[in-house]
C-alpha cells in the first residue's frame, strides 16, 4: 500500500453543506473515493449547517472507508453538529478531532 | 399578394400540443388585435370558432419571440388582406414610413413590415404588462422576417370592420414536443402526489387514535412519511421518519416504508423487534449514502405511558396539560445505515389532556438554517398555543409558525400530533 493511498486525503467545504451544496459535497467525496483514498479528513470549521443529504455523504464514505481498512475524521466540527454526530451513534464509526 | 392560409378544417382529432397551441393562441390573438388597434385603428376580436390548425405560411410575417410561456418559444405571424395592407401603408405614409424609408428599400410589404417591427414590439411589450404579472418580464423581440423552421400552427381570424384578418400562432414542433412532454411529465408527478398521500392515515378514519397531521413535501412526493397503528390493548404506535434527501426517488421509497411499517408495528412485535426488523430490510434496500430517521412513539393509553423511539431524529415535544413543555430526550442509530442498531428508549408517564407532537427537521431546520440541534428550541415557545388549539389545527398552526408565501421550507416538512 503506498504512502499517499494511505495518508489522509482532505476535503474542505467552504460553507455550509445543504441543498445543491450537498450533493457537490457528495460527489466531491465520491471522487476521492474513486482514486483510491483510505483515509479522507473534512474538514467541518466553516460548517454550520449540514442536512440529511450531506450526512448521507459522510455515511456513505465511511462505509466504504471502513471496508478498504481506514477511516473519517471530522475537525472543526461545531458544537450542534457534533452532538447531532453523537446523537446519531455516528461517533462510534468515525473520529472527531 | 397575400395569400391567406388554407381554412379547412383539419380532419384529425386534436392532439395534446394541438390544444397547448390553441390555449397560446387565444393570448395572442387577443394581443394581435391590440396591434391592429395601435397600428390601424381598427377594431378587431379574435373568433376562435374559426381556429384552423395545419401549417402555414404568409408572405407578410411578423415574427414575436416571447417569454410569455416560459420554455415554450412562440412565433407570432400576422397576415393581412391586400385592403388592410392598403390601410397600413397609408398610415404608415403619415406616421412611420418617412423616418424609417432610409432603411426601406423595397416593396410595399418590405414597408408593412418595418412598420408592424415598430408597432408589434411596442404594443405587445405594453400588451404584456397590461395583463399584469408579466412586467417584470424582459422586453419582448420582435423581427420582421424570419425563415420560418418546421413549425405547428394554428391561425385565427379576427373580425375587423371592413374584412377578416388572419391572425397566426407557430410553435417549433420541437419546442412544442417539449412543452407537451413537459406537461405529462408533471401530470405523472401529479399523480405521485396523489399516490404518496394515499399512503398516509387520515386522523377521520382512526379516531381512537386521536392525532392529527400534515405533510408538505417539497417536491411532488418527498422523503418524509408517517403512519398510525394500533398494537392492541389500548396501545397505539404513532411514526415519523425521514429519508436522507427529498426528491422524487425519496419518496418512492416510502412506500416500501409504509409496507415495512404496518407489516411489522404489530401486536406480535415489541417496538424493539420491530425496529430491528424494518433496519434489515432498509439495510438490503437503501444505497450507502442512503438512510432514515425515524421516531416511533408508542401510547399505552391505558397506562398513561409513552415511550419513545428515537432513531437519530428530532425528539418529541411533549406539551403536558399543566407545566412546561419539554422535549423528550432519546437517542438511537439511523436506519438502514449499519446492519445494528442501538436505541435507548425514554418512558414518560403523561396524563389525560397530554400533548405531544413529532415532526421531521424540515419544520425548524429550514428557516434557521441550523442543525435541529439547536434550532428545534424555537418550538418550545408555541406550547401554550398548541395546547389550547383544536388537535386538528395543531398541525397547520406550527406550520404556519415557520413557513408561509414569503418563506417556503426548503426540506420536506410532517408534523404529527397527538393528544393523550
Amino acid at each position: 500500500m503506498s504512502e499517499a493511498a494511505t495518508s489522509a486525503v482532505t476535503v474542505s467545504p467552504e460553507g455550509n453543506i445543504i441543498g445543491t451544496i450537498s450533493r457537490r459535497f457528495r460527489e466531491e467525496l465520491t471522487n476521492v473515493l474513486a482514486a483510491g483514498a483510505i483515509n479522507i479528513s473534512i474538514d467541518m470549521h466553516l460548517v454550520q449547517m449540514i442536512d440529511s443529504t450531506g450526512i448521507g455523504a459522510i455515511v456513505g464514505v465511511q462505509k466504504v472507508l471502513s471496508e478498504r481498512g481506514g477511516g473519517l475524521v471530522l475537525t472543526g466540527v461545531s458544537d450542534d453538529i457534533q452532538m447531532m454526530v453523537k446523537i446519531m451513534h455516528l461517533d462510534k464509526h468515525l473520529t472527531i478531532r | 399578394m397575400d395569400t391567406p392560409p388554407d381554412q379547412s378544417l383539419n380532419p384529425s382529432p386534436p392532439s395534446a400540443g394541438d390544444t397547448m397551441l390553441l390555449t397560446l393562441s387565444k393570448v395572442y390573438a387577443c394581443a394581435m388585435c391590440g396591434i391592429l388597434k395601435d397600428v390601424a385603428g381598427i377594431d378587431a376580436v379574435p373568433d376562435m370558432s374559426s381556429a384552423h390548425l395545419g401549417m402555414f405560411e404568409s408572405p407578410y410575417t411578423v415574427t414575436v419571440f416571447s417569454p410569455f410561456f416560459g420554455r415554450v418559444s412562440g412565433h407570432f405571424i400576422l397576415s393581412l388582406g391586400p385592403s388592410s395592407v392598403a390601410t397600413l401603408c397609408r398610415l404608415g405614409k403619415d406616421a412611420m414610413v418617412q423616418p424609417l424609408s432610409r432603411a426601406v428599400r423595397g416593396s410595399v410589404s418590405d414597408v408593412l413590415k418595418e412598420i408592424l417591427n415598430v408597432s408589434a414590439g411596442r404594443s405587445l411589450y405594453e400588451f404584456e404588462s397590461a395583463l399584469g404579472g408579466l412586467s417584470s418580464l424582459p422586453p419582448t423581440t420582435v423581427f420582421g422576417h424570419v425563415d420560418l423552421p418546421d413549425v405547428h400552427t394554428v391561425s385565427i381570424v379576427l373580425s375587423g370592420a371592413d374584412e377578416p384578418f388572419i391572425c397566426a400562432l407557430s410553435l417549433n414542433r420541437a419546442s412544442l414536443r417539449i412543452a407537451v412532454d413537459l406537461e405529462c411529465a408533471q401530470s405523472k408527478l401529479r399523480s405521485v402526489h396523489e399516490s404518496q398521500n394515499q399512503l398516509l392515515r387520515r386522523a377521520v378514519d382512526y379516531p381512537a387514535a386521536r392525532f392529527s397531521a400534515c405533510y408538505h413535501p417539497l417536491h411532488e412526493a418527498g422523503g418524509d412519511f408517517y403512519d398510525v397503528v394500533d398494537l392492541g390493548a389500548g396501545k397505539y404506535g404513532y411514526f415519523v421518519a425521514d429519508m436522507a434527501g427529498h426528491d422524487i426517488s425519496a419518496g418512492f421509497l416510502m412506500a416500501s416504508v409504509r409496507a415495512l411499517v404496518r407489516q411489522n408495528c404489530t401486536p406480535e412485535f415489541t417496538p424493539m423487534e420491530s425496529l430491528i426488523a424494518i433496519n434489515r430490510v432498509l439495510r438490503g434496500l437503501l444505497r450507502e449514502f442512503e438512510y432514515m430517521t425515524a421516531c416511533f412513539a408508542v401510547l399505552d393509553r391505558d397506562a398513561l405511558m409513552l415511550t419513545v423511539f428515537s432513531l437519530s431524529h428530532p425528539p418529541v415535544l411533549l406539551l403536558p396539560r399543566t407545566g412546561e413543555p419539554w422535549f423528550v430526550d432519546a437517542d438511537g442509530s439511523l436506519l438502514g445505515a449499519y446492519d445494528n442498531i442501538e436505541v435507548e428508549p425514554a418512558r414518560i408517564k403523561v396524563a389525560q389532556g397530554d400533548r405531544f407532537v413529532l415532526y421531521t427537521d424540515g419544520l425548524v431546520e429550514s428557516t434557521a438554517q441550523r442543525v435541529w440541534v439547536s434550532s428545534k428550541n424555537s418550538l418550545l415557545q408555541h406550547g401554550p398555543e398548541l395546547l389550547a388549539a383544536d388537535l386538528a389545527a395543531v398541525p397547520d398552526i406550527l406550520y404556519g409558525k415557520y413557513f408561509g408565501t414569503q418563506s417556503p421550507p426548503t426540506d420536506d416538512v410532517v408534523v404529527l400530533c397527538v393528544e393523550v
